[in-house]
């Protein structure tokens, strides 16, 4: 019993909870933007509609918000992209 | 100015020291704000390292552009591009704290205020100067997102450039003609005196000037050489029993010996060459290139030793019961024979080569001896084929069985190409050929060789025969099946090992990239993503472990609690049950919550599941969970307990054990019940001894009508009294019950002591009755009928004797529902 129970349990979980440690991009605007994201030196647009999520680049990237700056990323931070410009959520 | 002047020189007069230290206290401050603002200015450093690294990528795209980069050059390019990379991304993480400063200092001041409204001069300077840094540090980041870029083309252009040199050289044609041959003759001829000039000098010098030191080092390598080899003999002997006595060792056995006769000797010659290598180097005796060439020997020597050591110990061409292989004697001494030639031959043209390069071979030598290397080691795969495919004469079956049709012709392929493409000029393929099938058929037949010795361990009963094998056994008192089981666990193990070992080992044989290699096993480890989920099988694999490891510590504890504590207190058998398993669904919980977070996975999406599982449980698992909850019901209100008489159901039996969804009931009769839990919590479950051991027990009695009932009803008494087992409080009572059809009727009711004597002492108090009757005189009647005939027939026909007769179950002794709850039926 406790071997379907764990059995089922595992299923459930590894199923459900796979996402784990990706990059997520928010876009908290009201109108779609792009970012430009490069990632093991590939570079990459990522269109964002208004309020959309992305999970990108696990390993690390650049990424270039609309208003110009960049920053790096190791690879788990959640970003929010918000009048044009990125931050990082804790 | 004046006053500060005259505040400084009050001070000082007033404590003089006071001011001194104060002054160094100011300029320490001021120096160590000035060297950590220089340290603490990764901007500027990141920019020279980012200028460095530009200015590497130019020259490697210089190295790149040249005609005739070699190999060597690209292999290493290969490896150090992406270092390059990976080091620029770690360098410039580390500026990422910097920029999100400078981000939250510019929305701490907020957004600039509209047109009109003013703000303090203070705050617009400090916005104009985190928005300069800003773009300072964009631009730098720029830079190194550019140079990633930029390195990642680099990157695939080097692999690009070794690809496309790579075929142009396998596929350039140099056609081989007679001409070659003389043309080659005569540069061999060259080559070898210019050989023979550079060791003869060298040679001469060491024989007529330095033959005292040479002779030390010669000496010294020699013993060690002996040295070695005797331990190893001794070693050899004792480890792997290599008497070779024995008429039928077991699989493992031999290829350990294999193992063993290869590795050992190899070892000893080995270190013999390093050691000659080495003494020459400290003594002084080699020179200019001459140290390379005794390299190469010493290295060809080596290897083709090893080769040899371990070919000879696979195949035992003396000792066939040592064999790893199933072929004939004459097959296995023809194969080895043809593997050492193979070894040689490889050996010899390594040497050349690596003279050949040292005194820049000429290329027309180069491709003659490439050619002739290939029909060489061409001619004597085709042999080894042969010897493995065809039928012995003397009838034994040479034939190695593992040998599929499609691997056979595809082997046969692969020489007849190899000798085709040489003999039309493409020598470097057809090189390139015997390379591969030479080095990648050993890997191979060294990795069948293993499967083939997990699968001699997984076999039943062949572990056990092991040194590994019988001190496991006798270590942790296994049992067979047990053993059995770890046998295919260790299978398993070495079948994985050897993949593991094998499979990158023959990529990096076909031109794999050591770094391609290591990111796919990053990706492997690490995990993947598909869609959005992210798979990571180390993650997974941890987690399970952690599992396992937490249902074992439970274990341990359980034990523990069991042995230590519980032993000493006074809880019944139930009440310790309950604990135990409390303890258990505890642990088990923990450990598989402590997996869950191990794997990687996120705990807050728990919830998620919790959701779905309800709507899982409402439909499909409501049973099971209610059976659950059931189960944990009866551990802590304990209505049954573990050694309980309990009826359920009209059926009677003990408690053998109360699980997660049922509980087990043993009848009298032997047969397991096993009731879900929640049928124990939900209808009616008569328990016997759930608050004592006591019960009341009805021996029914009757006596002839004319007896004595007063005599009787002493009699009932003394015999419930001699009894121990029954209990005096409250006391035995006999009850006169009726009048019945033939006897009058009688019931002792008394109490047991213990539910488990019922049917001994049933019997035993019918035993006495019986006999105390029957010293009085009392009668235990027959059910008695009269029949009265009313008329008699005409021919009167032989008398009948009245009959008594019984009526069945209705009159004599009678007693207890609970039958069979003596413990020995």
């Amino acid at each position: 019993m406790i071997r379907y129970a764990v059995m089922i349990a595992i299923t459930g979980v590894l199923g459900s909870t796979g996402v784990a440690t990706a990059l997520t991009i928010k876009n908290a605007d009201s109108n779609p933007v792009t970012v430009s994201v490069t990632q093991n030196g590939v570079r990459t647009d990522l269109p964002l509609a208004a309020g959309e999520t992305q999970s990108v680049c696990p390993s690390g990237c650049f990424i270039r918000f609309p208003n110009g700056d960049m920053q790096i990323f190791k690879g788990d931070e959640n970003v929010v992209v918000q009048g044009g410009s990125g931050r990082i959520q804790q | 100015m004046k006053n500060s002047l005259a505040f400084i020189s009050g001070l000082a007069r007033q404590r003089p020291w006071l001011w001194v230290s104060r002054c160094f206290l100011a300029f320490f401050v001021w120096f160590a704000a000035s060297l950590s603002l220089a340290a603490n200015n990764p901007l500027s450093e990141l920019e020279r390292y980012l200028g460095d690294l530009n200015k590497a990528a130019d020259k490697i795209e210089r190295e790149l552009s040249l005609r005739d980069v070699t190999d060597t050059q690209l292999s290493r390019l290969r490896l150090e591009v992406p270092k390059l990379s990976d080091e620029l991304f770690l360098r410039a993480l580390q500026f990422q704290p910097r920029v999100i400063e400078i981000d939250e200092g510019l929305e701490r001041l907020g957004p600039k205020p509209a047109d009109g409204k003013t703000e303090s001069e203070e705050i617009a300077q400090e916005r104009k100067s985190l928005a300069e840094q800003r773009s300072a540090a964009t631009l730098t980041l720029k830079d190194a997102e550019i140079l990633s870029v930029r390195l990642r083309q680099l990157s695939a252009a080097v692999i690009d450039t070794q690809r496309r040199k790579f075929t142009e050289e396998l596929m350039t044609a140099r056609p081989v003609t007679w001409e070659l041959f003389d043309k080659a003759r005569e540069q061999a001829r060259e080559e070898f005196q210019a050989f023979r000039d550079l060791m003869a000098g060298w040679l001469d010098t060491l024989t007529r000037f330095k033959s005292g030191r040479m002779a030390i080092a010669l000496v010294l390598a020699l013993s060690i050489f002996v040295g070695t080899r005797v331990m190893v003999r001794r070693n050899i002997t004792t480890i792997a029993r290599l008497k070779r006595t024995e008429d039928n060792p077991a699989y493992l056995s031999r290829l350990l010996a294999a193992l063993w006769t290869a590795l050992l000797p190899s070892l000893a010659l080995a270190l013999a060459c390093i050691a000659i290598y080495q003494l020459f180097a400290l003594f002084g005796l080699f020179r200019f290139r001459a140290d390379q060439v005794v390299k190469s020997a010493l290295i060809v020597i080596a290897g083709v030793a090893f080769v040899s050591y371990l070919i000879r110990g696979v195949l035992a061409p003396r000792y066939p019961a040592w064999r790893l292989l199933n072929i004939s004697d004459a097959a296995a001494r023809r194969l080895s024979w043809l593997g050492v030639a193979m070894a040689v031959i490889y050996g010899i043209d390594y040497f050349i080569n690596d003279v050949g390069t040292l005194l820049s071979s000429p290329v027309d030598l180069t491709v003659i001896r490439s050619f002739v290397t290939t029909l060489l080691i061409g001619v004597l795969l085709m042999a080894t084929v042969l010897t493995t495919l065809r039928t012995d004469t003397d009838g034994s079956a040479l034939r190695y069985r593992g040998w599929s049709p499609t691997i056979a012709l595809g082997i046969w392929l692969i020489i007849v190409l190899m000798i085709v493409a040489s003999v039309l000029g493409y020598v470097s393929l057809g090189r390139f050929f015997a390379r591969q099938v030479v080095i990648t058929g050993s890997i191979a037949v060294t990795m069948y060789i293993g499967f083939l010795a997990a699968r001699s361990i997984s076999q039943r009963d062949a572990f056990r025969g092991t040194r590994l094998g019988n001190f496991l056994q006798s270590r942790f008192e296994l049992g067979d099946l047990a053993m059995d089981q770890i046998a295919l666990l260790i299978g398993l193990l070495i079948n994985i090992a050897i993949l593991l070992i094998g499979v990158p080992v023959i990529l990096l044989q076909w031109g794999f990239n050591a770094l391609d290699l290591q990111s796919w096993l990053n990706t492997a480890v690490n995990g993947f993503s598909i869609g959005g989920i992210r798979i990571s099988p180390s993650g997974i694999l941890i987690g399970v472990g952690v599992f396992v490891l937490g249902i074992v510590a439970t274990r341990i504890v359980q034990r523990w609690f069991d042995l230590k504590v519980l032993t000493r207190t006074r809880f019944d058998t139930g009440v310790k049950d309950s604990i135990r398993a409390g303890i258990g669904y505890t642990g088990y919980f923990i450990a598989a919550l402590m997996a869950v977070s191990y794997a990687g996975l996120n705990l807050s999406n728990l919830a998620l599941i919790a959701g779905a599982l309800s709507v899982g449980i409402g439909f499909g698992l409501q049973n099971i969970v209610n059976n659950f909850v059931s189960g944990l019901i009866l551990l802590i209100e304990r209505p049954i307990k573990t050694g309980d008489i309990v009826t359920v159901g009209g059926q009677g039996g003990t408690v053998h054990k109360i699980n997660v969804r049922s509980t087990e009931v043993e009848t009298f009769d032997r047969e397991t019940l096993i009731i879900p839990n929640a049928d124990l919590i939900n209808s009616t479950v008569g328990n016997w001894m759930h608050k004592d051991q006591t019960r009341r027990m009805i021996l029914k009695i009757g006596v002839a009508y004319g007896s004595d009932v007063e005599k009787v009803r002493q009699i009932l008494l003394d015999a419930a009294a001699a009894d121990s087992r029954i209990a005096t409080t409250p006391e035995p009572f006999v009850y006169f019950s009726d009048f019945g059809a033939s006897s009058l009727d009688f019931q002792l009711r008394v109490i047991l002591r213990d539910i488990m004597d019922t049917l001994s002492v049933e019997s035993d108090m019918r035993f006495r009755v019986v006999a105390e009757f029957d010293k009085v005189g009392i009668e235990i009647p027959f059910p008695q009928q009269d029949v009265r005939i009313k008329e008699l027939p005409v021919q009167p026909e032989p008398e009948k004797k009245p009959r008594r007769t019984r009526r069945k179950g209705d009159e004599g002794t009678k007693t207890s529902d609970v039958d069979g709850a003596d413990g020995h039926i």
